[in-house]
This record gives C-alpha cells, sequence and structure tokens, in this order.
C-alpha cells in the first residue's frame, strides 16, 4: 500500500497535530502572497515581452545560480536538522541547523552584493535608470519587479534566520528534544517555503533569455 | 539510515533539475525555452515538498490544505490570465 493510501485509510487527523495544520495553512496564504506578485509579474512580461527578454539577461546568472546551490542544500540541512532530533540526534541536530542558518545568512550576503552591482550598473528602476531604448518602459517594469519579488523573499528568508537562530538557542540548551522537536519541525516547514519561492523566482528572473 | 539517504537523493535530483534548468536556458528554443524551465522548477517545488516538507508522510488534512492552496492559485492565475491572453494590444 503507498504512504498516500495508507495515510488516507487512517483518516484525517492521523498524524497532523494542531500546530502543523495551523502552519499549513499559513503556508497556503504564503502561496497566494508570492502568487499574487507572479501574477503581476506575468502580466507585465505578456504585455511587455521583448523588453522583459532584454532585462533579464542583464541579471548576474552566476550570482542567481550560487544562490540556487546555497538554498537549495539550506532546506536539506534543514530536513535533516528535523529529522535528527526526531531520532534523538541532538548533536547532529545543532550542527545541520547552525549549517542551515550559515547557508541562510550566505545566501543573503550573495544578494545584498548583488543587489550593490545592480545599484552600481543603475538596474534600480528609480532613480536614473540604465536603459534609454525604445523598450525602457517595460524594461523599468522588469527590474521593478526583480526588486520587490527579490525583496519579498529576502524579507522571510531574514524572518527565516531568526527563527533559525531561535532553534538553536532551543536545540543548545536542551528545551527542545526528541520528545519536544515540533517548533523545529514547523521551523523546517517555513525554510522550505522560503526555498520552494526561490525555485520559481531563479527561471522567471535569471533565465528569460540567455542568449 | 535509509531515510537520510533518501532526503540526500532528493537534494541530488533537485541540483541536477538546477543544472538541467541552467543548460536548457542557453539553448535557442524560443518560447519553449520558458516553458522548459518554469515545469523544471515545478518538478523541484514538488520534490521539495513531498519528501523535505514530507506531505508524502503527512495526514489528510495537511495534504488537503496543500492542494488545495495549490487549487486556489492556478485558479486565480488561470482565470486573471484570460483576459491578458485574449487581448490584441501592440506589445513593445
Amino acid at each position: 500500500m503507498s504512504a498516500g493510501a495508507e495515510a488516507m485509510r487512517r483518516g484525517a487527523s492521523a498524524n497532523d497535530s494542531d500546530s502543523e495544520v495551523g502552519l499549513w495553512l499559513f503556508l497556503a496564504s504564503e502561496v497566494m502572497f508570492f502568487g499574487l506578485l507572479f501574477y503581476g509579474y506575468a502580466i507585465t512580461r505578456i504585455t511587455h515581452p521583448l523588453a522583459f527578454a532584454e532585462a533579464s539577461a542583464h541579471t548576474d546568472v552566476l550570482l542567481g545560480t550560487i544562490n540556487c546551490v546555497l538554498i537549495f542544500t539550506s532546506s536539506l540541512t534543514v530536513a535533516l536538522a528535523a529529522r535528527c532530533l526526531r531520532t534523538g540526534a541532538r548533536r547532529a541536530s545543532l550542527r545541520l541547523l547552525a549549517a542551515t542558518w550559515t547557508l541562510g545568512f550566505l545566501f543573503l550576503a550573495v544578494k545584498c552584493y548583488e543587489y550593490d552591482v545592480d545599484v552600481a550598473n543603475h538596474l534600480v528602476p528609480w532613480g536614473r535608470f540604465a536603459f534609454h531604448g525604445g523598450l525602457a518602459a517595460g524594461e523599468r517594469m522588469f527590474f521593478f519587479m526583480y526588486f520587490v519579488m527579490t525583496g519579498a523573499h529576502a524579507v522571510h528568508l531574514i524572518v527565516g534566520l531568526g527563527i533559525l537562530a531561535a532553534m538553536v538557542v532551543g536545540v543548545a540548551r536542551g528545551r527542545y528534544t526528541e520528545h519536544n522537536s515540533e517548533a523545529v519541525e514547523l521551523a523546517a516547514l517555513y525554510w522550505a517555503l522560503v526555498d520552494t519561492v526561490w525555485i520559481f523566482l531563479y527561471p522567471v528572473l535569471y533565465l528569460v533569455h540567455r542568449p | 539510515m535509509t531515510s537520510t539517504l533518501r532526503l540526500i537523493g532528493v537534494w541530488l535530483a533537485v541540483m541536477a533539475l538546477l543544472g538541467l534548468s541552467l543548460g536548457t536556458a542557453y539553448l535557442p528554443m524560443g518560447r519553449y525555452n520558458s516553458i522548459v524551465c518554469v515545469t523544471l522548477a515545478f518538478i523541484q517545488a514538488l520534490l521539495v515538498w513531498t519528501f523535505f516538507m514530507r506531505l508524502r508522510w503527512s495526514g489528510l488534512l495537511v495534504r488537503l490544505i496543500a492542494m488545495v492552496g495549490l487549487l486556489w492559485l492556478l485558479l486565480l492565475l488561470g482565470l486573471s490570465l484570460t483576459d491578458y491572453l485574449t487581448r490584441h494590444t501592440i506589445a513593445s
């Protein structure tokens, strides 16, 4: 019997705690929040396809890809951290949580460096803008979406770093153990959602048109 | 141990899909570039939600919330896009 059918057979509340259900409701509302940003992106891209292709080629695909590697790896380490705590391997869990925090911090550092390069290249749509041709209006729209979407993602990541730091302290002090691992499990879920958002941001911002 | 190895396997798959996504972006496929990249992103997200977020082992209620969240999003985007996709304005 597949795991899915097994869960169905056991019924609705077989292994969903109230806090897990609550967090998933929050995550579903987060999907709506980011979904609207992606919708805004979609309609501006539909109305300015050439400008989006042209502007996207000016994003830094190397830094974007490095950040993919960092954040994809961090969602592995956080999933492993939750698993280790569940099974009682508290020291391993602590190390994995600290590794996740470090990977998240490195992501943020790369993103800040990238913003700095973007500003130096006059890619910020308000102020003196790098593009002046016939596509400039659409190119402004692309970089407006780029800053809003990556900015909203970065805010979520900073919140996630705060939560992870609390988890590191909690596990180190013995507050979260194999008998009380739910907070770490929920933190891991939130972190994985932040990772999911980047999974979609990467192709739509960095890979639109690579000549 | 096996479940740790499974998580590492999922991570390797996500990384392989990232490589594929980046690689195909440099192939001249016109509009199919974006379709391929976004499809690969959906597969990556599915892997993350199924294994890292443990939906595979979740109960019915959590699965329902996750699926309904996605369903509403697709309805919202799909129905809204019918407007923009059927307009005949001159694109820049």
